[in-house]
């Protein structure tokens, strides 16, 4: 007989696969909830929010204003985005911080009102929950009237099938900004090797951010997919045959922006 | 849904799981000799612990629910009551979802409306597991509707999924709205089957054909899951499998698994190629969801590494199939999502 590793490695296989299954499958929560709905009398929703409130809705999240503060010629914004999502189906890497890709909206530029004038900002990148503007001797906290968030943006999912001609320097635009070029088909004896280019836009608010664009080929004949740099991926297919056309499978979570503005709530701020 | 996701997660395919809603019986295995079962078991329990090890589950963040103080109190009649309240612009989806539509995307071949979706505030974002899927049509203003081809989501996404619709000839300025015809009700299962009787590869590469004991799968009312014949040679075995039954709208997604064994019980595992294979996942943040089908088509090859590796030959031979399966069926429902003034419209080409 042999080793039981035969058995073992299957096994690992097997039970990987069935885990991927399982927990794609997001369990439904029993819950008992009374279908009603409240209003007040003037037919205004009132009533609860979800995390606090001073909260602000801004997507599938809520963004809560937690301090403001002046130094010399600076003011700082600090705030917190949390999720009013429901639960998440499917699987994410965590980060070695244990984290996961966090709440799928991002403020990004912001308006201080005050009665005498506008103060323009925008923050670092996605991760930073702080914003700096810049103010003159005038500025005081007093002075505010209004919080304006001017442009934020939510990560949307995109997951599609794309045929594209197996023509090296064929170009596919899948999104504003955001390609996929045929680099170079390289027939082998055994294998189809498939050079992509994946370009997107360089955006410093988004510099934190991994690759957004994930590609791999449709269909058991794909063998593997590597990262190429500096943007990029290597797909190879068993044997030589090239088909035409490729058929590819397309995913990416990118950051989507939308220049709406939103008045905040100040009201935890203690403006005064 | 199945009653205990972590039980079907950790449990072996050699078990008889129970059925819903009843149909045919699994074929129970027979005991088998060697002593490799245990290692079996073991070993996908290690895999599953393993693969979670890595990765989770997102989860929404846990927040306490807040209570409601409201003036007055009056109770409105809406295709779908919401459980509570949702921020302004959002359409209630069952009793425990809003959505909202935040962008369209026309492209010349697809269009693509994406949405946000909360839960109501009397629930934690935990508390809700989301949009499960459904079947959609674009409303064009000239009153055509559009059938939806599939979804997305991601959970490096939360709260948002699109619905890609084909291209027709019209523009994000015709489209008036997207109504939601069905929702999805997605459960899984594992199954297994014996190869009917033993058989033999020869080694001089000649395909032979196997049959499985059992070839359908009752998954659910109108919904049966065939599989073919094993076609195997020395090097590669293959297979596919249809969803059949008058249930046109229901899919599956099928993860099979097809173990060989020989006279001394000595088990050959095969390694597993699908039509949509998941190896691009180790290089991004998270697994997209994926799309239910109608059909899918399965490679085996050795487990063994080399180029030159086979399945035995010339020994006579028993095999075994397993696959988790997991499928979505669709319950008729009426929901009209508008599209409002503020929603993000990109054009290209």
């Amino acid at each position: 007989m042999r080793v039981p590793i035969t058995a073992a490695l299957p096994g690992l296989v097997l039970g990987a696969g069935l885990a991927l299954a399982g927990v794609t499958l997001a369990p439904d929560t029993a819950a008992t909830i009374d279908s009603t709905t409240t209003v007040a009398a003037s037919g205004e929703r009132v009533g609860p929010t979800w995390h606090d409130e001073h909260e602000t809705v801004v997507g599938s999240s809520v963004i809560v204003l937690e301090s403001l503060t002046v130094d010399d010629a600076e003011a700082l914004l600090v705030y917190e985005v949390l999720t009013i999502a429901p639960r998440a189906g499917g699987i994410v890497i965590l980060d070695e911080t244990g984290a996961g890709p966090g709440v799928g909206v991002t403020p990004e530029t912001w308006v201080i009102e005050t009665a005498d004038g506008e103060y323009e900002a925008s923050g670092r990148n996605t991760d930073v929950h702080e914003v700096r503007f810049e103010v003159d001797d005038q500025f005081a906290l007093s002075d505010v009237t209004g919080i304006r968030l001017t442009r934020y943006r939510m990560r949307m999912p995109y997951s599609y099938t794309v045929e594209v001609p197996p023509e090296t320097g064929h170009v596919i635009t899948i999104d504003d900004g955001y390609t996929i070029s045929v680099d170079s088909v390289i027939p082998q004896t055994t294998s189809l090797v498939l050079h992509l280019g994946l370009e997107h836009p360089h955006d410093l608010f988004l510099s934190s951010d991994p690759d957004p664009v994930r590609v791999t080929g449709v269909g058991p004949e794909w063998l593997s997919a590597t990262p190429r740099l500096p943007s990029g991926v290597a797909l190879t297919r068993e044997g030589p045959d090239v088909p035409d056309p490729l058929l590819l499978r397309v995913s990416s979570t990118y950051w989507i922006t939308l220049d709406r503005p939103i008045d905040m709530n100040i009201g935890g701020l203690g403006l005064g | 849904m199945a009653d205990d996701p972590l039980r079907d997660l950790l449990s072996s395919p050699l078990e008889t799981t129970p059925r819903r809603g009843g149909g045919e019986q699994h074929q129970p295995r027979p005991p088998r000799g060697g002593g490799q079962g245990p290692w079996l078991v073991a070993s996908i329990i290690v895999g599953a612990l393993a693969f979670l090890g890595g990765y989770v589950v997102v989860g929404g963040e846990e927040a306490p629910p807040t209570t409601t103080a409201a003036s007055t109190t009056t109770t409105t009649t809406m295709v779908a009551p919401p459980v509570g309240l949702l921020p302004d612009g959002y359409t209630a989806l069952g009793d425990r979802l809003g959505v909202k539509v935040e962008r369209i995307l026309v492209r010349t071949d697809a269009v693509f409306v994406s949405l946000s979706s909360v839960v109501p505030n009397t629930l934690a974002p935990a508390e809700s597991s989301g949009f499960q899927g459904g079947l959609w049509t674009l409303v064009l203003a000239d009153g055509r509707q559009i059938g939806s081809v599939q979804e997305s989501s991601d959970a490096s996404a939360p709260g948002f999924f699109s619905v890609q619709f084909p291209p027709d000839g019209y523009s994000a300025a015709d489209i008036t709205g997207i109504a939601l015809q069905a929702v999805a009700q997605r459960s899984a299962e594992d199954i297994s089957a014996e190869i009917e009787a033993p058989f033999t590869i020869p080694a001089d590469g000649t395909p032979i054909t196997a049959t499985l004991a059992q070839s359908t799968f009752f998954l659910d009312a109108g919904v049966n899951l065939v599989f073919s014949d094993v076609t195997l040679t020395a090097s590669r075995a293959e297979m596919s499998w249809t969803v059949e039954g008058p249930d046109e709208d229901a899919g599956a997604i099928v993860y099979p698994y097809l173990e060989l064994e020989m006279e001394d019980g000595t088990i050959e595992a095969a390694q597993v190629r699908t039509d949509d294979p998941t190896f691009g996942f180790f290089f991004a943040q998270s697994v997209s969801t994926r799309p239910t089908v109608r059909a899918g088509s399965i490679l085996y090859d050795p487990i063994d590494p080399g180029p030159t590796a086979t399945f035995p030959t010339d020994v006579p031979l028993r095999a075994r199939f397993f696959a988790s399966v997991s499928w979505a069926v669709y319950s008729p429902d009426k929901v009209m999502i508008p599209i409002g003034e503020d929603v993000v419209v990109t054009e290209l080409g």
